[in-house]
């Protein structure tokens, strides 16, 4: 060959080949989407909407933990198959929510509130996330998408409220609603896929059961919905509002 | 000064063996431990949702630190001009490389979902600092590979300042990377300081100077090759600084902490508090990493070597302190999420004073699995490649050696 | 010649699944088709069957995306280019024993993906976090009626 002459031509040709392969390698890729997109295909969400939620503490029961368990029930959060004992410790399970007990420092007034994800406008969790895993939908609802969590839990030490937790060991049996498993970081998704189907999410339904009806559903963005309507009526506050995150979640009598 | 010549080291006594095996040994249980946490998942750590990064977090970042440090030897160099250091400057790089691989390992092997690395490496989200850290490492092992061979092959020696300069500045880069990991953390009393970028610079300094002087001492003892007094004097001087300066940093860091009210039940915290922080702050970091190895370096104490060695593990020591209660003590103060209000009780820990951490043996073995690879790479590295200098005596490294002999 | 060698190799890898599909379609879909238990192979799934034992991870990844990130979540109860691994848990994750059909878990060798992705060493990254078997009513979804065109092409 003339090797010596064009010492550059099996480069040059090895690049042509290259690039027509590479070609090949995604004409597939742009077919795909053509026929996945064809026919039935649902919408998107949008920022239209911002799902968000208000919780009146002077309606919260000390002492009541059904929105605690209904979550629980709803993802299977913490529980065991076949009998057989939890592996992580306590502070190792899993809380998308938490039952917290407070005391005014000066004036000694009592209350409690069910603490979660406070669905930030800017969430830290996003931001520090170095896979795009940790996550805001349009419409306001931060959650983990766990097909690219890689389990480096950046997001639990970025996060205000502790709202994160690391799944410690293997899991089965999950909610087919809710996939979840070992080695991800997860946290309140305000139900989503209750939402997704026009429902409320389950701690909601838990505490209208119980008749308390101490947290407020529904999307910020519409003048009309309750949540909107209650939050006009009286003032309510952002946890750690210093940190101008913006949250989806307010609480009123703190 | 006298021309400098470069050979690889024998390798082949019983001690160099021995030595490998000890390094192959520590690498072998280390990749047992990040499977065994893999395999159980991390209930089987000492880790949990309050304490989420642990003992591999402490061992990584100590590693990344070191690494960028190590580097500075060959800046001093190639950047400043400085012709003692110019002899080091290819080992220097080669330790670089081989401490942050170690460290990158260690961080890897403790993720949730090691076998996703593919997702961290072709997905970016360009808003964290983690994900630029990425990019910093990758870059590093990059660019002072390019400068290594700058140094090794006359053909492109005309582009060695360059290179060293862009490492130097990428390095800078990138300890303010790794600063900011913690820095950018504004949920948490303990993190969310610009201070802290330039803490973890000067702490690389001080440590990646004292990990090349350990090694230079070892590899020059072990092989029977001379290292003159002059050069160590140098550098245990200059360590010294770094020390100095460290103790500076972290006063700095408290005092404006101090001053501020919002941070007053962190520096109790760590300052007054019974917690294992406290101790490990006032005698690992301050004491045995600080005032112990200045004492040690700036007395007459500091003309021995086996001084100077010890005042070398201290400053590691000390390092690992100061790492530890920053990382682990910086989550172990529950988050303050309700100003004014003291949390009576929680079904997750809130009212706890401070959360408790108790490392597990296989996490250790895990962080120290990152220090026998980085050990590994290096002394394979200076089998192989022209690494070493043939002697590091006076006559070698000292400018003035010539002038005053000549007389 | 060793750069030729060399993108001999790159072609052979990257255009292996695409030149074997093209160059003879039944061939690796007869093979398929043979390790799959009879009882749960659906007729005409939410594509038709062939193109979705060559396919059906480039729609199901290509849909995840979708659905959890834009949160477009496809009617639960049409067929139709729905690849919810749901829905296919619920139907394929499925087996008959003494007469009756019983779920099957990913860790029987048994079930569905498993018997093919066991054969050719793919690993299934799903059901680390999707639950492997039906938790629905033991039933199947009866499968869409074919349409005049599919009726055509068979």
């Amino acid at each position: 060959m003339s090797k010596q002459n064009h010492p550059d031509k099996s480069r040059r040709n090895f690049i042509t080949a290259g690039a027509a392969v590479a070609t090949l390698g995604l004409a597939p890729g742009v077919k795909f989407i053509d026929v996945a997109n064809a026919g039935n295909e649902p919408k998107a969400v949008t920022s239209e909407k911002r799902w968000g939620m208000l919780i009146d503490t002077n309606k919260c029961a000390e002492g009541c933990n059904d929105c605690v368990t209904a979550c629980d029930k709803e993802f299977g959060l913490n529980e065991t198959v076949d009998g057989q004992k939890l592996k992580s410790r306590p502070e190792q399970q899993t809380h998308y929510i938490r039952k917290v007990k407070l005391k005014n420092k000066k004036t000694g007034h009592t209350l409690s509130l069910p603490l979660l994800c406070q669905h930030c406008e800017s969430p830290p969790c996003v931001d520090v996330c170095p896979t795009g895993a940790s996550m805001r939908r349009a419409d306001g609802i931060v959650k983990v998408d766990m097909h690219t969590c890689i389990g480096c839990r950046y997001c639990m030490l970025a996060c205000p409220y502790k709202a994160r937790s690391f799944i410690h060991e293997p899991i089965e049996n999950q909610k087919p609603y809710a996939p979840r498993g070992q080695g991800c970081v997860e946290s309140c998704n305000l139900c989503v896929h209750r939402v997704d189907e026009g429902r409320e999410p389950a701690c909601v339904e838990a505490c209208n059961k119980s008749n308390h009806k101490a947290i407020y559903f529904g999307d910020l963005k519409d003048q009309n919905s309750v949540v909107s309507k209650e939050m006009k009526k009286q003032a309510s506050t952002q946890l750690r509002d210093d940190l101008r995150l913006n949250t989806g979640v307010r609480y009123r009598g703190i | 000064m006298s021309k400098i010549r470069y050979s690889e080291i024998d390798g082949n006594s019983k001690g160099f063996y021995l030595v490998l095996v000890i390094l192959a040994g520590m690498i072998g249980l280390g990749g047992l431990s990040a499977l065994y946490m893999e395999h159980n998942g991390h209930w089987v750590s000492g880790m949990d949702n309050q304490i989420a990064w642990g003992m591999p977090h402490v061992f990584a970042i100590l590693l990344i630190v070191a690494a960028s440090g190590a580097l500075n030897i060959a800046s001093i160099g190639t950047v400043f001009n400085k012709h003692a250091y110019k002899p080091l400057a290819r080992l220097s790089a080669i330790l670089a490389i081989a401490l942050l691989l170690g460290g990158l390992l260690v961080l890897v092997l403790d993720l949730g979902r090691p076998d996703r690395l593919i997702v961290a490496m072709t997905v970016y989200n360009l808003t964290s600092i983690f994900a630029w850290n990425i990019l910093l490492y990758v870059g590093f092992m990059g660019i002072v590979a390019v400068y290594i061979w700058t140094m090794m092959d006359r053909s492109v020696s005309r582009y060695y300042k360059f290179m060293g300069t862009f490492a130097f500045v990428w390095r800078l880069v990138l300890t303010t990377g790794t600063g900011s990991i913690f820095g950018f953390l504004v949920a948490r009393s303990a993190y969310d300081a610009a201070i802290l970028a330039p803490t973890f610079i000067i702490f690389s300094f001080s440590i990646g100077l004292a990990i090349f002087l350990l090694l230079i001492m070892a590899l020059y003892s072990g092989t029977g090759r001379e290292l003159g007094d002059a050069l160590v004097k140098r550098l245990k001087n200059l360590l010294g600084v770094f020390i100095a300066a460290s103790l500076y940093m972290v006063l700095v860091f408290h005092i404006t902490n101090l001053y501020a009210a919002e941070h007053h039940a962190f520096e109790k915290f760590i300052l007054t508090g019974d917690s294992i922080h406290t101790t490990i702050f006032w005698i690992g970091f301050v004491v045995l990493g600080g005032l112990l190895p200045l004492a040690l370096l700036y007395s007459k104490l500091g003309n021995s070597r086996i001084m100077i060695a010890i005042a070398s593990v201290l400053v590691i020591i000390g390092t690992a302190s100061y790492l530890y209660t920053t990382i682990i003590g910086g989550q172990a103060i529950p988050l303050e999420i309700f100003p004014g209000y003291e949390v009576i009780s929680s079904t997750f820990g809130d009212a706890e004073k401070y959360y408790a951490y108790t490392p597990t043996i296989a996490e250790i073995l895990l962080g120290l699995g990152g220090v026998g690879i980085a050990l590994i790479m290096v002394i394979l590295a200076c089998k192989v490649l022209r690494f070493l200098p043939n002697s590091l005596s006076d006559a070698v490294t000292d400018p003035h050696y010539k002038a005053t002999t000549a007389k | 010649m060793k750069k030729y060698k060399l993108l001999l190799i790159a072609i052979a890898v990257l255009a292996n699944p695409l030149l074997g599909m093209a160059a003879d379609k039944k061939a690796p879909e007869k093979k398929l088709s043979k390790l799959v238990d009879p009882t749960v192979q659906g007729e005409n799934c939410v594509r038709d069957t062939k193109d979705m034992r060559l396919n059906h991870m480039n729609y199901i990844l290509h849909q995840r995306k979708e659905t959890t990130q834009l949160g477009k979540r496809w009617p639960k109860n049409v067929l139709k280019n729905n690849y919810s691994i749901e829905l296919c848990i619920n139907c394929h994750a499925r087996k008959k024993v003494d007469n009756k059909i019983v779920p099957v878990s990913i860790k029987d060798n048994t079930h569905f993906c498993s018997q093919c992705h066991r054969k050719v060493s793919v690993n299934i990254d799903c059901f680390s976090c999707h639950n492997s078997k039906p938790t629905g009513k033991i039933k199947f979804i009866k499968s869409p009626p074919k349409t005049a065109q599919e009726k055509q092409t068979k």
